[in-house]
């Protein structure tokens, strides 16, 4: 589906050049979700923004390919990006209310992305915005399209995008941080979203996050990136039960068990 | 951790709290009725998610804004008899450490310095010469070094800068430290060091916490005793074990059920909460929690709900105690 190999990426200011990611390669296979996990400054966010074309002016991208639909993503044209990002890839990003328009209309959002790829009646675009609304449990979906980003929760502003981002069923859903602005016990509903919206579709899932649970839960393979470079990657089961790399050792032994699951009842012995 | 001692008396207590912000002629039901208390050397972890009220309990607790109701005590004196002289002189008594350390920490000021200002306002007696060798002292305890000193907080990395966070809080050597969010903003591997240390400090010290957090995993890991809050109320709080393993209140379950396992195939049944937290515009006459609970029932909703308590020292505000375990089976062993 999404195959990058040797993606290189550097940021320049007029006296220097900064590599901030090194051959980076990794897979997303047709119907997976694959977790691109590590710290802050590791490069995870560097990585999607090099393959969506989304990156600060200051960046390049020196190496590499990133291949998906027959097309090296790395060395498409502007047109060709958007609308292999518009109608092949949805993307959702951390911040919901970065990715709305603060002043158009939820349903203007909604008329804007489907005629950037077809045309579409009034009537029509209201129906289709209806029901992905719906799919994505947002209550009072016509009152939502009549009102505003700065209207809605955190929560719900995601459920917008997410509907947003699956609006020409993309067979490829890049998710950044998609949960880390929202509060816990909304977090999981997110996830859970985006995971039914994933295999309904039989689509395949690029999830970048700082929190192994989720890779855990949600994801069959893994990129463990440090330091601009990857340093393990493999299905979730094998590295997460027996991980080569000490750093992979390192960030599995930091993060405290849930306070429920069977590895908190060896810590406290009860 | 401790156990159930002998009863010892309580360092700090808050007493009914509630506290009313005022914001473009709305009114923000930020804390209603909150009562916590905590022992020397223990740590009270308030757990709640953004809105619950729990930063706004600290600043009460500090002394940093006056409540609109209720009292604080602080080693048997009630903050709100004290004139603003004695206020200050009991304030080297407690100290605070921020979530974002680099927010926190003067830019323009350098490291060394920074530990060093509490000296000068708290302890007047101190030479200059033995106030630099307290905070060479302290760098080095918290795992730095006198090298450190000389630096600009921008050129630490976040762990350093939150290293910096408690030097500086716990130099006047106080006896209850409030850590609102200490670790949120950093990554797991510095995260798990930092907790260490406080850990460490406290040990050493006596020192009581008061560990503000959202996130349950950490809260196992530091606190004695946790109250978990939602829209400004205590919901349930007890011994940490007790409320991590039998949790009785279902805001409690579902929190604990958005608790990701690193353990593969572990994920547990999502408790599911309708909607959102709403905003805090009035103070609830009702269970908080209404509109929301998965388990409901009509008296849920015609008054406000009463602690009752269901063990050793844990207290739960839900009419539906005896449904919750139906809510989630707690896995055995």
């Amino acid at each position: 589906m999404l195959t990058v190999s040797g993606l290189t990426t550097e940021f320049r200011t007029r006296v220097s050049g900064v590599r901030a990611i090194e051959d980076i390669s990794f897979e997303v296979p047709q119907g997976v979700a694959v977790g691109l996990v590590g710290e802050t400054g590791s490069g995870k966010s560097v990585t999607i923004r090099s393959i969506l074309g989304l990156l600060p002016v200051s960046g390049h991208v020196v190496g590499g390919r990133a291949d998906f639909d027959g097309v090296d993503l790395l060395r498409a044209n502007r047109k060709q990006l958007r609308d292999i990002r518009g109608r092949r890839i949805g993307f959702v990003a951390q911040n919901p209310f970065g990715s709305l328009n603060p002043i158009l209309s939820i349903e203007k959002q909604f008329a804007n992305v489907i005629r950037a790829h077809r045309k579409a009646s009034r009537a029509e675009i209201r129906a289709l915005a209806l029901a992905r609304l719906e799919s994505v449990q947002v209550r009072g979906p016509e009152r939502v399209l009549r009102g505003y980003a700065h209207e809605l929760s955190g929560g719900m502003a995601q459920r917008v995008v997410i509907a947003l981002a699956m609006l020409h069923d993309p067979p490829l859903v890049i998710a950044d941080e998609p949960t880390t602005a929202l509060d816990v016990t909304v977090q999981r509903q997110i996830l859970d979203l985006i995971d039914a919206q994933v295999s309904e579709g039989n689509r395949s899932l690029l999830l970048v996050t700082h929190d192994l649970g989720v890779v855990a839960q949600y994801c069959r393979r893994v990129v463990v990136m440090k330091s601009g470079h990857v340093v393990e990657s493999g299905a979730v089961a094998d590295v997460f039960t027996s991980p080569e790399h000490p750093y992979t050792k390192q960030l599995l032994a930091a993060v405290p068990p849930a306070p429920w699951s069977s590895a908190a009842k060896e810590v406290t012995g009860a | 951790m401790t156990t159930s001692e002998a009863p010892m008396p309580n360092l700090m207590e808050l007493t009914g709290i509630r506290q009313v912000f005022r914001r473009g002629g709305k009114e923000v039901h930020a804390v209603n009725g909150v009562s916590v208390s905590v022992a020397p050397g223990e740590t009270l972890a308030v757990i709640g998610e953004s809105g619950s009220g729990k930063s706004t309990l600290g600043r009460v607790a500090l002394g940093l804004i006056t409540p609109s109701a209720g009292t604080v005590t602080f080693d048997g004196t009630v903050l709100g008899d004290l004139s603003k002289k004695d206020l200050r002189a009991l304030r080297s008594r407690m100290q605070v450490v921020f979530q974002e350390p680099y927010e926190s920490l003067n830019p323009r000021i350098r490291v060394g310095d920074i530990v060093e200002e509490p000296l000068i306002i708290h302890r007047s007696g101190l030479s200059k010469a033995q106030r630099r060798e307290k905070v060479v002292a302290m760098l080095e305890r918290v795992g730095l070094t006198a090298e450190h000193a000389e630096r600009y907080p921008r050129n630490l990395s976040g762990g350093q800068q939150q290293r910096i966070g408690i030097a500086r809080a716990i130099i006047t050597e106080p006896e209850l430290v409030v850590l609102d969010e200490p670790t949120s903003s950093l990554d797991v591997s510095v995260r798990a060091r930092v907790l260490d240390l406080l850990r460490d400090l406290q040990r050493e010290q006596g020192i009581s916490y008061i560990f503000i957090s959202h996130d349950l995993a950490t809260v196992g890991l530091i606190s004695d005793r946790v109250a978990v809050m939602y829209l400004g109320q205590v919901v349930e709080q007890g011994p940490t074990a007790e409320v991590l393993t039998n949790p009785k209140h279902p805001y409690t379950r579902a929190l604990l059920s958005a608790t990701l396992s690193t353990v593969v195939g572990e994920k547990r049944e999502h408790v599911p909460l309708r909607g959102e937290i709403p905003n805090p515009s009035a103070a609830p006459t009702v269970c908080v929690l209404s509109g929301r609970c998965p388990i409901e029932i009509d008296e849920c909703s015609t008054g406000p709900v009463a602690h009752r308590r269901v063990g050793d020292r844990h207290d739960v505000a839900c009419l539906r105690v005896d449904r919750v375990d139906r809510l989630l089976p707690v896995e055995a062993g």
